[in-house]
């Protein structure tokens, strides 16, 4: 009996001790998956709030150089050769305007910031005007003239485009 | 102990399905915050990349509008239809997007924008092309961003060309010698509102010229001798443009205003000189008539079809032209006879109004004499003959009212001249007398669009000899009368010229829904055809 039941004694230990080993092998694997897919999954929420941010980060800047109309936006620098002239920056509420070469800067929750501390998207604009009439110290518009405007919005932390909408901008439109 | 070993036997192998079970369920639950996480950030940019689709499409129909602009008087539409080569498909629609392609600088996303008469994006009929001329119709545009479509359809009315200045001349030749506005020594000219050449401007010693804005079009052939800052007002623009405007010809207008598009120049104007309204719009006052107040009681038609209009004698004609139709305008003792135009289009050959006390012309757009329905009067004058006359208007042009109103509507009076080689001449001459014998002092107006564009800009040129020409001419500071030639509206002609006291005031209210088109606004729908 006493032989008989040793063997089998020992049999059970030593595969449960394996089998444990297995278990233990298979919930770190678990873990570590499941931790991976975890900061997987936070990085893609992260992305996708910055996304819709910088989206509507976008669709304010396009609307609200829409509301300025095309006579109201800044004025870029003539090209006689293109017939064109380019403008890049960014509003300004503190200016009162658009500040030439500038950024504009935003917190995860979409607040404006003053400078870059802080913030998690920095917003450029680019106007490119064609069709212009040159006249002394600048251009005009006829009502063939067109104003491309172009939003960029960049993540501050690594520098990469989130987000870019355009948009033409003429005579009597929309 | 054989029920012990049985169940330790049966405990064999149960941690491992239990952490394989652990393991199961952590799979299950990473992988749905995983879909989820995905759908969120999927859905996160789709719905930015829609919205970016969206703006783009707006972005269209902007562009479709200045591009309708380029074409000035005849525009071309970006019609809707598949253009060649075109193979991405609509989501949802069996064929290639209509329209032409266009992108936004500085970015790689496209859309497609094109003009149609009819609203058919969201209607789901089938798509009209805009013929030119109809006071509304659509524009219609679809982007494309990284696979997000959306489509924007709006309505939108034409542009007159009588809009934008009071006076452009399109005239100016490969090397701008000659002249697209020229002034002699005697000219006094003001002109307000915005003037733009192709050609050259030239002002004769001593000639007086003052100028609002203005527009130097074809500096890549005209680099010098046009507008300058120096006989503009304070506070006016002085811009430039290296292509110049390149207004259509009459001949083309004539065709697109009357729906003669197939045929050729000679056939529209032959068919207008057959079909027109100088019997059925031609008035006068009725024999009897005791009111020289136009309206239907007082007047009636003159009964001249002819397509002359001249108020004296010619050469060895024994006909005193179309006022030998009219009768006497009550309360001048039979002194005056006048003539009446109604809505409609005339057309003559020859226009000759000689300075004349005793004959008068009223255009009528109110339609008072015919009690018909109040429009635009447009007057076509082209002669296909050897020997084509320059034409004289020296008679001041009257105008019937809106009822509580006393000021003429410059949108309701056309001139197109299209005799190439010929002056219109506009005159206030000086010494005139009415019927009375009264002297007639102060300024002469005339009111309404004048359109006399017969070369192409920068292609054949335009000399004294070539191309249409429209002349005002007024009294200088010592002639009898002393009253300057002031025109309120707008003038487009291959050549302007000025004689004597001249003024040319444009007018923010010349433009009609009739007109040729000159770029288009946004008048009403805008559907998101989402």
């Amino acid at each position: 009996m006493t032989a008989a039941r040793r063997p089998a004694t020992g049999r059970r230990r030593g595969f449960t001790a394996l089998e444990g080993l297995f278990a233990s092998a298979i919930l770190a694997l678990a873990i570590t998956a499941m931790f991976g897919l975890w900061a997987g999954m936070f990085r893609r929420i992260g992305q996708a709030r910055y996304a819709a941010q910088a989206g509507q980060l976008a669709r304010a800047e396009i609307e609200r150089a829409k509301v300025y109309g095309m006579d109201n936006l800044p004025a870029g620098i003539y090209n006689a050769t293109t017939d064109s002239a380019t403008w890049s920056g960014a509003y300004s509420p503190s200016s009162n305007g658009w500040v030439a070469g500038g950024s504009s800067y935003f917190d995860q929750n979409g607040n404006r910031l003053t400078t870059v501390s802080g913030a998690a998207l920095q917003v450029q604009a680019q106007i490119v005007d064609s069709n212009v009439l040159p006249k002394t110290g600048g251009y005009a518009f006829g009502l063939e003239s067109r104003r491309a405007f172009v939003v960029v919005v960049n993540s501050v932390a690594d520098n990469t485009e989130v987000m870019r909408m355009a948009t033409v901008i003429a005579p009597g439109g929309l | 102990m054989k029920t012990l070993s049985k169940l330790r036997r049966r405990e064999r192998g149960a941690a491992l399905v239990a952490a394989l079970a652990f393991a199961v369920m952590t799979a299950l639950i990473s992988s749905a915050t995983l879909w989820v996480s995905s759908t969120h950030y999927t859905r996160a940019y789709a719905e930015a990349r829609s919205e970016s689709a969206l703006l783009l499409a707006e972005g269209g129909v902007n562009d479709e509008l200045a591009h309708l602009a380029e074409g000035v008087g005849n525009p071309d539409p970006s019609d809707p239809v598949v253009t060649a080569g075109e193979t991405t498909v609509y989501p949802g629609e069996g064929h290639a997007v209509y329209g032409r392609k266009g992108y936004v600088s500085a970015t790689d996303e496209t859309y497609w924008v094109c003009t149609s008469a009819n609203e058919w994006a969201r209607s789901g009929a089938a798509p009209q092309p805009w013929d030119g001329m109809a006071e509304t119709f659509w524009v219609t545009a679809s982007a494309n961003v990284k696979g997000s479509w959306r489509r924007t359809e709006v309505q939108v009315s034409k542009q007159s060309l009588f809009g934008p200045y009071a006076v452009y001349s399109n005239g100016g030749d490969d090397n701008c010698t000659s002249s697209g506005v020229s002034l002699d020594v005697s000219a006094d000219v003001t002109i307000t509102g915005t003037s733009g050449t192709n050609g050259k401007v030239s002002c004769a010693a001593g000639a007086r010229l003052s100028v609002g804005s203005c527009v130097n079009a074809n500096k890549g052939n005209c680099s010098s001798a046009q507008y300058t800052s120096s006989t503009q007002r304070t506070g006016s623009t002085l811009c430039s443009r290296n292509t110049p405007y390149a207004y259509p010809s009459c001949s083309t207008v004539l065709k697109k205003s009357c729906g003669l598009t197939s045929y050729s120049d000679g056939g529209a104007w032959s068919y207008l000189k057959l079909n027109n309204d100088n019997y059925a719009g031609i008035y006068t006052y009725r024999s009897g008539a005791t009111s020289s107040t136009i309206s239907t009681g007082a007047c009636v038609r003159a009964g001249y079809s002819g397509t002359t209009c001249r108020n004296f004698t010619y050469f060895s004609s024994t006909s005193n032209g179309a006022w030998d139709y009219c009768r006497s305008k009550p309360g001048t003792g039979g002194a005056v006879k006048t003539l009446i135009l109604e809505p409609g289009d005339y057309y003559f050959s020859s226009l000759q109004l000689n300075y004349d006390s005793g004959t008068e012309l009223v255009i009528d757009p109110q339609a008072y004499a015919s009690g018909g329905t109040p429009g635009q009067v447009r007057i076509w004058i082209n002669d296909a003959s050897w020997f084509p006359m320059d034409d004289n208007i020296d008679i001041p042009i009257k105008m019937t009212t809106t009822t509580g109103t006393t000021e003429a509507d410059p949108s309701l009076f056309r001139i197109y001249y299209s005799k190439d080689g010929n002056c219109l001449n506009f005159n206030r001459p000086s010494g005139c007398k009415d019927y009375r014998g009264v002297s007639i002092t102060g300024d002469w107006d005339f009111c309404g669009g004048v359109y006399a564009v017969t070369r192409s800009a920068n292609t054949q040129g335009c000399s004294t000899t070539i191309g249409a020409q429209v002349k005002f001419t007024g009294c200088t500071s010592t002639t009898t009368g002393n009253g300057k030639c002031h025109f309120t509206g707008s003038v487009m002609c291959d050549r302007a010229a000025f004689s004597g006291g001249c003024k040319v005031d444009a007018s923010a209210s010349c433009a009609h829904k009739k007109d040729p088109p000159c770029g288009a606004r946004i008048c009403g729908g805008y559907r998101d055809c989402r």
